[in-house]
């Protein structure tokens, strides 16, 4: 494994270092903020973080498994189309922007904007799981994917104003009390159970196990999925044309 | 070859960071320099700044105005006019650190002065109404000089430059504060100039500022009015002037003033009182993007738009208060922080010191009390 102490490098010598090292396993300490860390990496690398990685770790990423040991800043998995993040901590805003594959889970709280644009294709089906809240406009114009707040430990509202504002695609779960008047008009807001909860029991299982966090109690509080209506709210927007 | 636009992207977006010690002990600027040389990416050299709480106790009492001139002509005649107007304790060139980073900076002078009494009598005003009315003159009638700062016990410094450069340049490790913010600028619609970098000042305030006011030409029209001129070429000016105007002038609450600035949508808005600051001030709310510190001597608040297009972390540690564009820049001078946390949109972070229980105390001087 080649341990790298991102302190004694500039931004660019640090991305350059990493982007030229032939280690399938790399360990950067001394993080604080230095950005693009994985970012467009193609390939299967395993990432041990410690410190804060800057904005927009791992954009575009098809691939790469980063295990972050502290917070994480604005735009992480920014576009990323496969790969597998974990944050044992919290992450900024627009955490998961545009995902089009991949996994991100946060043990904490997530800031404004996560998940907007998110979007699925086939066999590519982004997933993010926060363990916290999440701010405000979480799923906004979300296409396709998965979001699973699970609202451990907040004294926050589980979810922002406007979430899933636009939405067309994809599911939200939300574990427990939610502000309703914080989820948009055309949100189909359904509680879950038992069976139902298969689609989302193994990414609650890989939680528990990541952060330590026993899933007994995950599952103590039930479930709301919050879907779209219609998956074409706007076909009726101009008059006369019926579709 | 020269890339043209459209071929290079400049990743900027600016970058602020403020830290208070709340118990009011004094530390070296070199701090504030590191927090926001970690964001060096979010600036692109065309400006750079810091204010400063608590650097001139020997003279506390004084207004400390830096001012920026152009030409030696600007300083006679901006000289000329303080003579006029005020009793000046200390006068003199501000210590530099000349360096090959910082070029064509100005002639920058610092005065340590008291309005005179008799120009107050003939006035009527108070102290802080004349001083920022000869700061106003200053800006806009006296062909290039600039009034960096006019506070007291307190001072900007600031330029066109990386800011951890301009902290060299101003000999920032010279000084200690008990309060300390930071800018560095990627400046978008407006020139880069040593008069346009933040912060920007009037008498005890002082605004940094990431983001752009859309609304910067409904709010000058609007401060206009109660004559303030804006004269700085830069939208940042228009906040500055605004809280200066709310809580000096009309005596505000910091709730009140963020109900005006970065006021809830109407379908948010719960009480008659939001209602009617929403009415009376509908040309001070502050539209577009932006995440902003407004400091005084008693203390600082962070706040964002309302809803949250700028990044903005706050921590703290013991009797410090950090603010700041990125986590990371707060970790770098504080690497174990008590509690650290996103405040959301519109959500003021206040930090005040012990004892303070507002930004600012409003009472009104009047000079005949002052005088007797």
């Amino acid at each position: 494994m080649a341990v790298i102490d991102a302190s004694k490098y500039s931004q660019q010598e640090l991305i350059n270092i990493l982007n030229n090292l032939t280690d399938d396993d790399i360990e950067i300490t001394g993080l604080c903020g230095q950005r693009y860390v994985a970012c467009g990496w193609k390939n299967q690398k395993r990432l041990i973080l410690e410190g804060v990685p800057g904005n927009n770790l791992a954009a575009f990423a098809d691939g790469p498994e980063i295990i972050v040991h502290g917070n994480a800043q604005e735009g992480v998995g920014n576009t990323m189309s496969s790969g597998h993040i974990q944050v044992h901590g919290r992450v900024g805003d627009i955490a998961g922007y545009g995902m089009r594959g991949g996994e991100l889970f946060v043990k904490e709280h997530a800031g404004y904007r996560l998940g907007i644009h998110m979007k699925a294709y086939q066999d590519h089906k982004p997933v993010i799981v926060v363990g916290g809240s999440v701010g405000a406009f979480a799923g906004e114009y979300m296409a396709g994917g998965t979001i699973i707040v699970l609202g451990i430990n907040t004294i926050q509202p589980l979810i922002g104003h406007y979430c899933g504002t636009g939405m067309y695609g994809g599911e939200i779960y939300l574990r427990g009390d939610y502000p309703v008047k914080h989820v948009a008009p055309n949100i189909e807001k359904v509680v879950i159970s038992g069976k139902e909860l298969d689609n989302i029991i193994d990414y609650l299982h890989r939680y528990s196990i990541y952060f330590k966090y026993p899933l007994e109690k995950i599952l103590d509080e039930q479930f709301t999925r919050l879907t779209v209506q219609n998956v074409r709210p706007f076909a009726g927007l101009y008059a006369g044309f019926v579709s | 070859m020269k890339l043209r636009e459209g071929e290079v992207r400049i990743p900027s977006g600016c970058a602020i960071a403020g830290i208070l010690n709340r118990s009011g002990q004094r530390f070296n600027g070199n701090t504030i320099i590191s927090c926001i040389a970690n964001m060096h990416q979010r600036s692109n050299g065309l400006g750079g700044g810091f204010a400063a709480y608590g650097i001139y106790p020997e003279y506390a009492e004084q207004y400390a105005l830096h001012i920026y001139y152009d030409h030696e002509k600007a300083r006679e005649e901006c000289e000329y006019y303080l003579n006029h107007n005020f009793n000046i304790a200390l006068q003199g060139p501000v210590p530099l650190r000349r360096q090959a980073k910082i070029n064509n900076a100005p002639i920058i002078w610092r005065y340590f002065a008291l309005p005179k009494e008799g120009r107050l009598f003939q006035e009527e005003i108070d102290i802080e109404e004349f001083v920022f009315r000869s700061v106003m003159y200053i800006n806009s009638s006296i062909s290039g000089a600039y009034v960096a700062s006019s506070g007291q016990n307190m001072a900007a410094f600031k330029g066109v430059g990386y800011p951890e450069d301009i902290g060299e340049f101003f000999r920032l490790d010279d000084y200690s504060a008990y309060m300390w913010t930071a800018h560095g600028r990627f400046p978008t619609n407006t020139p880069g100039w040593w008069g346009g970098a933040h912060p920007f000042t009037l008498l005890n305030w002082s605004v940094v500022h990431n983001g752009e006011i859309s609304s910067y030409s409904t709010n000058r029209r609007f401060l206009e009015m109660y004559g303030y001129t804006c004269s700085l070429q830069t939208d940042t000016e228009v906040i500055t002037y605004a809280v200066d105007m709310l809580m000096r002038r009309h005596g505000l609450s910091m709730e009140d003033t963020v109900n005006v600035i970065s006021a809830p949508l109407w379908e948010d808005i719960s009480d008659d009182n939001q209602a009617r600051l929403r009415r009376v001030y509908s040309s001070l709310l502050l539209n577009g993007p932006f995440s902003i510190i407004v400091a005084t001597g008693n203390g600082l608040m962070a706040i964002n738009d309302r809803i949250k297009l700028r990044p903005l972390v706050a921590a703290e540690k013991g009797d410090c208060l950090y603010v700041s564009s990125e986590e990371g820049a707060i970790k770098v001078v504080e690497p174990s922080p008590d509690r650290i946390w996103s405040p959301g949109g519109g959500e003021p972070v206040v930090g005040l010191l012990y004892g303070k229980e507002k930004l600012i105390e409003p009472e009104p001087k009047i000079i005949c009390a002052q005088s007797a």
